[in-house]
């Protein structure tokens, strides 16, 4: 081949690849009518609800606040400045919540002594953030971004373990945490008081492992995630039901604890896990395939949105995307202004982006290792978060880089998850 | 007195000059170390399989004009061996599935050299009647056309499909009837070489962006990931761990042995393929100075070289005596090695979200 029949392949690559930027496939229509549009069943189920109440021990523990100068550094504004907080670390003496704010670069930690995995930023409390600890941890606190102090540390009962994920109810007064009843292997939402964090009441999940939770925007629901995964902290984080693991959505009345529906996609082992809600009220969902018991080879798509009363809709992709995610999404978020849902695979080291509107794949970016995920407060950018202590903004509408915007901060480790708010 | 002063300055610089490391010294784990070793593998192992590629599906395609100007069984079967070392070839390379292989989301060059590669998915039924569906027909073979087809109707298998079997029902892989329908088919011929020049341009254009430029940059890929300047951030070390990986769960998740290259008998000899580049990937080859074993050795991790040396024989005993079932297994522990022993014994972080998400 001459010179220039590669120049003429590399024209026709360059016009084929649409690397970090927005696309329009208009091939893989057979791939398309596969993932499209899953009917599935809807159900109700008895009222499971039950008041316990646990004292929560107090325990003073070290924290240690680092203040660390990265190098990308900006001039302080005046006004509000923008504050992306995560858990970070990668070892048992690293691990805390760290926050940085990417106008000065400026970042803080504080050490925690468990590995968090997803936050909730406090209604009714200023500049305050609680942040869960991944399961199978058993410890939750409570953290004031401004003077950098853990405020509070709250505990499950003695036979539950947390499963990573709360969400707070539209006043602030009450705190909902996922969590698993190790005994009985039944998913509970604990019900916590918002300022304390006690206990004041539990309802069933209808489900096993409920991982992310939701609050809809009516106020008056919330939207679970059960993974259906099993564990115990005795094994670890072994899955223990795999053969028989059955995850759904499901959203239950906040008041009476009772079950309104309940979903779950066709393929027995996606297992539902993040989630993320429209202004409409829609919910986007992350899934996570369990491979390892499947009995075939096909991909299966790792995203999809649910309207409440209707029916769940896969994105479908190519399969050359939805394989290049591994399986795995790791972290969920939507865009109300482009009506763009990202999804995070941090296993496929991409971000991947659909219209949630037309269901189409509209881009993606590279980057190792990425998992955190979240639409900035003015919704221009999508932030991307990985454990090499790497943030990019990601253009909401192109969906292209804004390099000039790239953040590193070395020493730490962006975890799971990523919460952006207003300080 | 100043004098002695420079004479004592002189001296020190003498010591320290005489410091750092000589070529004879003992290997020691540091950056430095890895990079070197990192850039040999490169050098040494990655680019030669590019090229090695990249000439063999050269050879295909000039072969496959020879015997279209006079079909033969003699020049049949020189051109199924010529199959046979690209097929051989690109096992090297499939270790290798990032950067120019890897090119696009949607449209990933390395789907349309194996289309088996991307889900383990067998299109065998399909290329069978694309092919036939050209040979029969009236539409124009030119290289448009074959450059526009999906991944599931090129590649190694559409090539093998034609090479090695009949395209009637009956399915004869016997030489004299394959040789037959080429010489009353002229169609025949134009499907077998535009397939045969579609692969060799991506043979081609691989190694162009590995040693030249790639499509979107004046520097070849290679300094791009040598340099670590990849868009993408990835670091070179954990990129080639995580492929090999990818690649020892691939030929044991997929079952390549059984799967692949089952017209001509080849996998056997693809994955024995796959499996020296990895070993050269990891002990080095005749030129390497540093590699990473050798630094695993001198980082105090002797015990876990020592069962990577252990499962590598275990592989190449499995693939001598043609038995998926150990090799399911050997392959198992390989893929294990290189998601844990390795980076530790090298100190590479894989990343926390990529090994141990929620």
């Amino acid at each position: 081949m001459n010179k220039q029949q590669i120049m003429n392949k590399q024209q026709i690559m360059k016009k084929r690849q649409i690397k970090n930027k927005q696309i329009q496939p208009s091939l893989d229509n057979q791939n398309r009518r596969d993932f499209m549009l899953a009917m599935l069943s809807i159900g109700v189920a008895p009222l499971h609800l039950s008041h316990s109440k646990s004292a929560m021990a107090s325990t003073q523990q070290l924290t240690q606040q680092v203040t660390q100068q990265v190098s990308h550094r900006h001039q302080v504004s005046a006004k509000k400045q923008t504050t992306l907080i995560s858990a970070q670390g990668k070892t048992d003496d690293q691990y805390g919540i760290s926050w940085i704010h990417p106008k000065t670069g400026k970042t803080k930690t504080v050490l925690t002594g468990f590995r968090g995995h997803g936050l909730s930023i406090h209604p009714l409390k200023t500049n305050t953030v609680v942040m869960y600890s991944r399961r199978p941890g058993t410890q939750g606190i409570e953290v004031n971004l401004a003077t950098g102090q853990i405020q509070h540390r709250f505990k499950c009962q003695s036979n539950r373990h947390f499963l990573g994920h709360g969400c707070f109810n539209e006043s602030g007064a009450q705190l909902f945490t996922t969590e698993a009843d190790y005994h009985s292997g039944q998913g509970k939402i604990v019900v916590r008081d918002g300022r304390t964090y006690e206990p004041i009441s539990e309802m069933n999940s209808y489900g096993i492992g409920p991982h992310d939770i939701q609050l809809m925007p009516d106020g008056k629901t919330l939207v679970v995630a059960n993974g259906g995964i099993q564990t115990h902290p005795n094994s670890g984080r072994k899955k223990l039901n795999l053969k028989t693991m059955a995850s759904n959505l499901t959203y239950i009345d906040i008041e009476s604890g009772n079950k309104i529906e309940s979903v779950s996609v066709a393929e027995s082992k996606a297992s539902i896990r993040h989630l993320s809600i429209t202004e409409e009220g829609s919910v986007i969902v992350a899934m996570q395939f369990q491979r390892e018991i499947a009995n075939h080879n096909r991909t299966v798509p790792l995203g999809g949105i649910h309207k409440p009363g209707a029916a769940f809709a896969l994105f479908p992709a190519p399969d050359t995307v939805i394989s290049r995610m591994k399986d795995y999404a790791g972290s969920v978020t939507y865009n109300n202004k482009t009506g763009i849902a990202g999804f995070t695979s941090p296993k496929g080291n991409i971000a991947v982006f659909w219209n949630v509107h037309t269901l189409e794949f509209v881009g993606h970016h590279s980057l190792q290792d990425v998992c955190g995920l979240v639409v900035s407060k003015n919704q221009r950018y999508f932030l991307l978060s990985n454990s090499f202590g790497e943030i990019r903004h990601i253009h909401a509408t192109t969906l292209i880089e804004d390099k000039s915007k790239r953040l590193q901060s070395p020493k730490l480790s962006w975890d799971n998850h990523m919460v952006v708010v207003n300080t | 007195m100043n004098k002695v002063y420079l004479i004592i300055i002189i001296y020190l610089l003498g010591v320290i000059s005489c410091g750092g490391e000589r070529s004879n010294d003992p290997v020691a784990v540091s950056d430095d170390n890895l990079k070197v070793a990192l850039q040999e593998i490169i050098d040494f192992s990655l680019i030669p399989a590019v090229d090695s590629f990249a000439q063999q599906t050269l050879k295909l395609s000039e072969s496959a004009n020879t015997f279209c100007a006079t079909p033969t069984e003699n020049q049949l079967t020189a051109l199924q061996q010529n199959w046979k070392n690209a097929y051989d070839s690109w096992f090297r390379l499939a270790n290798y599935v990032f950067g120019p292989l890897d090119d696009d989301i949607i449209f990933p060059t390395y789907t349309f050299i194996d289309s088996l590669r991307l889900r383990g998915t067998d299109y065998l039924n399909t290329v069978r009647v694309e092919n036939a569906a050209d040979i029969n027909g009236t539409h124009t073979l030119d290289n448009r056309y074959f450059s526009n087809k999906t991944f599931q109707r090129v590649g190694l298998l559409a090539l093998e499909s034609i090479l090695f079997e009949t395209t009637s029902s009956d399915r004869s892989t016997a030489k004299p009837d394959i040789v037959n329908e080429f010489q009353s088919s002229s169609r025949k011929c134009e499907v077998l070489q535009g397939l045969t020049e579609q692969l060799q341009t991506h043979g081609q254009s691989i190694q162009h962006s590995w040693k030249v430029s790639t499509p979107n940059a004046s520097s070849s890929y290679r300094t791009q990931f040598l340099d670590s300047t990849l868009d993408d951030g990835s670091d070179p070390i954990s990129t080639l761990l995580t492929q090999f990986q990818a690649h020892m769960e691939y030929l044991q998740k997929r079952n390549v042995a059984t799967t692949s290259a089952k017209l001509s008998q080849s996998a056997w000899q693809g994955i024995s393929a796959a499996i020296d580049e990895f070993s050269f990937f990891l002990s080095g080859t005749e030129e390497t100075s540093i590699s990473l074993l050798s630094l695993m050795t001198a980082g105090g991790f002797q015990i876990s070289v020592e069962q990577i040396n252990s499962n590598l024989e275990e592989v190449r005993l499995s693939i001598a005596a043609k038995n998926p079932d150990t090799l399911d297994i050997a392959l198992g522990k390989l893929d294990g090695n290189l998601k844990r022993d390795i980076p530790d014994g090298l100190k590479v972080d894989l990343g926390i979200n990529f090994s141990d998400g929620d």
